[in-house]
């Protein structure tokens, strides 16, 4: 497992939008999370990340580095294991394989405690997002926009302030091979705000891309994108999930019960069912969040509500708040 | 717009993809591609220079220099002009008058009336200076300071103080060049000081408490009689202020309308350089080593965070930047710099005073030229105190001048033509005489109506580029 919730809630004057979510997401799993409007999906990405403080609960994180180093630490002072398995790599591999029990090493994998982090520390652990609006650097050019995001990733290179920045090639090399990566080779010298929305998607999850994530967290990224270019994105998803641990808030039910490996359903910010799509496709309860809602009689009433469950959600929580 | 650090409308604007949004680092691409392309266009031109090269292995270093002055040739250009400007002005306004008859043709007064006398020049430098400090943090990290005023007076009193001995620990007779850099950084620390509560705002709010900042040290100041005997007119400096290399005579200079070293006949060719011309050449490379350190610090990683920082700060920060301190090490030696301009002015005047240094308008000053030149660029600070002093030298009586020579070319009918009893000679002494500060709010008015990226930032929007990088390709296509 990466990363951890406990009890995770947050408070907005009156209103619980995140309510003692227990979450756990494993490592290079898929995880979509869904949920009718302002069920809380956002907030908890933006929990996790340290741009909101949680008002209760914990987060816990085990980045990749910071497992490895545990796992050294472990085979410096456990003779036993230091016999077994000779290096960090063979340990990871005997873990991994299920060949050694999480358990033999426990004591020594201390998570870390993201809680209280801001959003560049999370950032820095390997937690990463794109956004549901497209929130990129608009006027400079699109490779820039993920340059300056492998730079972060470099220790102190952003500080080198007596240094040409052309000087870095190795900031280039990556940037490019990410864009490479999202279909955006093309448009490198472009200015991120002459891109189309769907490309802007794309230049969004590059920008995530760029941290070397242990975690990416994704926040509806086909959002406004046209049908033809869903694909395209979805293909990336996919994509990116080979190498890490994906999140993915979306409404769009075709990519998420396609592509996911668990899917989790949010509802006024409780973590109603997770479970495979076709348990989720099965959920009374998520059936009950997304056509019925709570007042929402007349609503299963008018009957016809079936895929447009979004639009449904969406009308049903504005009466919600109000109410 | 005026105080929006956007220099584009956001959302998709129809601008052209090349457009590069006259912001100096946009492309971030490591070889410029139209530097490539004129490559090609000059193969033939280089190889005839390579061949001149009296060794035939020094090929490499040959065609090394070449493209680094391709590369900087708008730089030389614009330094060269500004360093043949004082020799210009000597010439053109030297022409001597013509009688042609009828009446006289006199291009030199003309000249006169119309170049920018050397005491404009010099204060272009200071101010120019200034703005390009103000301009890199406001125009880059997109926080305006609006107390900028407050690091240009404190880098002005410390040289004035330390000159008189006022500053306990620093000996009296310690040449300018160090508590220049005293000066400047006593500025960085005074800023990192207001940074640090003022970075937890943003926006107007970030403008307005650093505007408090610096009323509070100018009320201070003005009121503070160990500063100098009479505080609220300032001290004034003993001695003059020295340019160079501290403890080498033969190598510094003084500067002052007054104080400052005069030569006459330069290395024997019958050149007179006066103390005004002295103090511009100096202070000029003062300015031009300041320009390119900040030059390189914009095109410097760090660099690109503070470009990041006022494109998406939230985004900056998600993607793993302590934003905080990046805008503190920006607006830090955003203040060392505007700190040696001040320090500059007060050297060269032999004097500061709270009302021309610590003041606001001082950084309305620089706000204005920093529009004018172009918000983001770092030169065009320069280009627009440029424009701002020309202004105010043709709209001043002082050295040259509109008014003058309206006064003295017009026939003396016309001067006195009289409707409804006020005569035009009473036109211009009202209207134009001095009255600079009127058409310049005007002009900014226009500028920001109809030149939102100002004079550099228009320019590089029809290059395409940066000036440094498209103007060699330009000038292949006419040589050819």
């Amino acid at each position: 497992m990466v990363l951890w919730t406990q009890d995770l809630t947050k408070e907005f004057d009156g209103i619980t939008a995140v309510d003692g979510v227990d979450f756990s997401l494993e490592a290079g799993e898929l995880c979509s999370v869904i949920g009718p409007n302002g069920a809380g999906k956002t907030t908890f990405f933006n929990l996790l990340t340290g741009v909101l403080e949680p008002t209760r609960g914990q987060i816990e994180f085990m980045p990749t580095t910071h497992r490895r180093a545990c796992l050294e630490r472990a085979l410096e002072e456990s003779s036993e294991l230091a016999d077994e398995h000779g290096s960090v790599d063979d340990l990871e591999a005997a873990l991994d394989g299920d060949t050694l029990p999480n358990e033999a090493v426990a004591e020594w994998l201390e998570q870390l405690d993201i809680t209280d982090a801001s959003p560049h520390e999370t950032a820095l652990q390997g937690l990463h997002r794109s956004y549901q609006i497209t929130n990129v650097f608009p006027t400079v050019s699109v490779l820039e926009n993920v340059r300056v995001a492998v730079q972060a990733h470099r220790g102190n290179d952003a500080w080198r302030f007596w240094r040409n920045v052309n000087a870095f090639d190795d900031h280039y090399t990556e940037a490019e091979a990410i864009l490479e990566r999202v279909g955006l080779a093309s448009y490198a010298d472009r200015l991120a705000q002459n891109l189309s929305h769907g490309e802007k998607r794309n230049l969004e999850i590059g920008i995530a891309l760029a941290g070397e994530p242990d975690v990416l967290l994704l926040d509806e990224p086909t959002a406004g994108v046209s049908s033809e270019d869903v694909d395209q994105v979805t293909d990336i998803i996919e994509d990116v999930a080979g190498d890490y641990a994906v999140m993915l808030i979306e409404h769009n039910m075709d990519v998420v019960m396609d592509i996911s490996d668990r899917i989790a359903v949010l509802n006024r910010g409780e973590l109603i069912e997770q479970g495979e799509p076709a348990q989720i496709r099965q959920s009374e309860a998520v059936q009950q969040a997304y056509l019925g809602g709570y007042d929402g009689e007349g609503a299963l009433g008018g009957g016809e509500a079936t895929d447009g469950g979004e639009d449904k959600g969406g009308a049903d929580h504005t009466s919600e708040v109000a109410g | 717009m005026a105080i929006s650090p956007t220099r584009r409308p956001d959302g998709d604007d129809d601008t052209d993809a090349r457009g590069d949004g006259g912001t100096e680092s946009a492309s971030g691409q490591p070889a410029t591609d139209s530097l490539e392309e004129s490559q090609v266009a000059t193969d033939t031109t280089e190889r005839t220079t390579m061949t001149e090269e009296p060794g035939g292995d020094d090929a490499e270093g040959a065609h090394w220099t070449v493209q680094y002055a391709r590369d900087h040739l708008a730089h030389v250009l614009v330094i060269g002009f500004f360093a043949l400007y004082p020799g210009l002005v000597a010439v053109l306004t030297g022409i001597p008058a013509l009688d042609i008859g009828f009446t006289t043709v006199d291009p030199g007064a003309f000249f006169d009336a119309f170049l920018p006398a050397m005491t404009f020049m010099i204060a272009m430098l200071f101010l120019g200076l200034f703005a390009m400090s103000f301009d890199f943090i406001s125009g880059y990290t997109g926080y305006l300071s609006f107390g900028h005023a407050a690091f240009y007076g404190i880098g002005a009193y410390v040289v004035v103080m330390a000159a008189n001995g006022d500053i306990p620990i620093v000996p009296e007779g310690t040449p300018f060049m160090l508590t220049l850099l005293l000066g400047a950084t006593v500025a960085f620390l005074v800023a990192l000081a207001i940074g640090a509560v003022s970075f937890r705002l943003t926006g107007v709010y970030f403008a307005m408490i650093t505007l408090g900042f610096a009323q509070v040290i100018y009320e201070l100041v003005r009121n503070w009689d160990y500063v100098a005997t009479n505080p609220q007119e300032g001290p004034s400096m003993s001695g003059a202020a020295e340019i160079g290399i501290p403890y080498v005579d033969s190598l510094s200079f003084a500067i002052g309308r007054l104080a400052g070293d005069s030569f006459e006949n330069v290395l024997g060719l019958g050149i007179d350089i006066s103390a005004t011309l002295t103090s511009y050449y100096a202070i000029g490379l003062v300015v031009l080593g300041c320009y390119f350190a900040m030059q390189r610090i914009i095109h410097s990683p760090f660099g690109r965070v503070m470009i990041a920082i006022r494109e998406n700060e939230e985004r900056a920060r998600a993607v793993g930047y302590n934003v905080f301190w990046y805008k503190m090490a920006a607006f830090g030696m955003s203040a060392f710099f505007a700190a040696i301009a001040g320090a500059m002015f007060a050297g060269y005047r032999g004097s500061a005073s709270p009302d021309s240094t610590f003041y606001f308008l001082v950084t309305a000053d620089a706000l204005i030229v920093t529009i004018v030149g172009g918000i983001g660029t770092l030169a065009g600070p320069l280009f627009g105190s440029f424009f701002f002093e020309s202004l105010e030298d043709i709209l001043s009586s002082q050295q040259g001048g509109l008014a003058p020579y309206l006064r003295e070319t017009l026939p003396e009918a016309m001067l006195s033509a009289d409707v409804a009893g006020i005569t035009f000679l009473d036109v211009i002494n009202t209207v134009v005489d001095g009255r600079a500060p009127l058409y310049l709010g005007i002009v900014f008015v226009l500028f920001v109506l109809f030149v939102p990226n100002g004079l550099l930032g228009s320019v590089r929007d029809r290059l395409g580029g940066t000036v440094a990088k498209r103007l060699p390709a330009h000038l292949e296509r006419y040589r050819k």
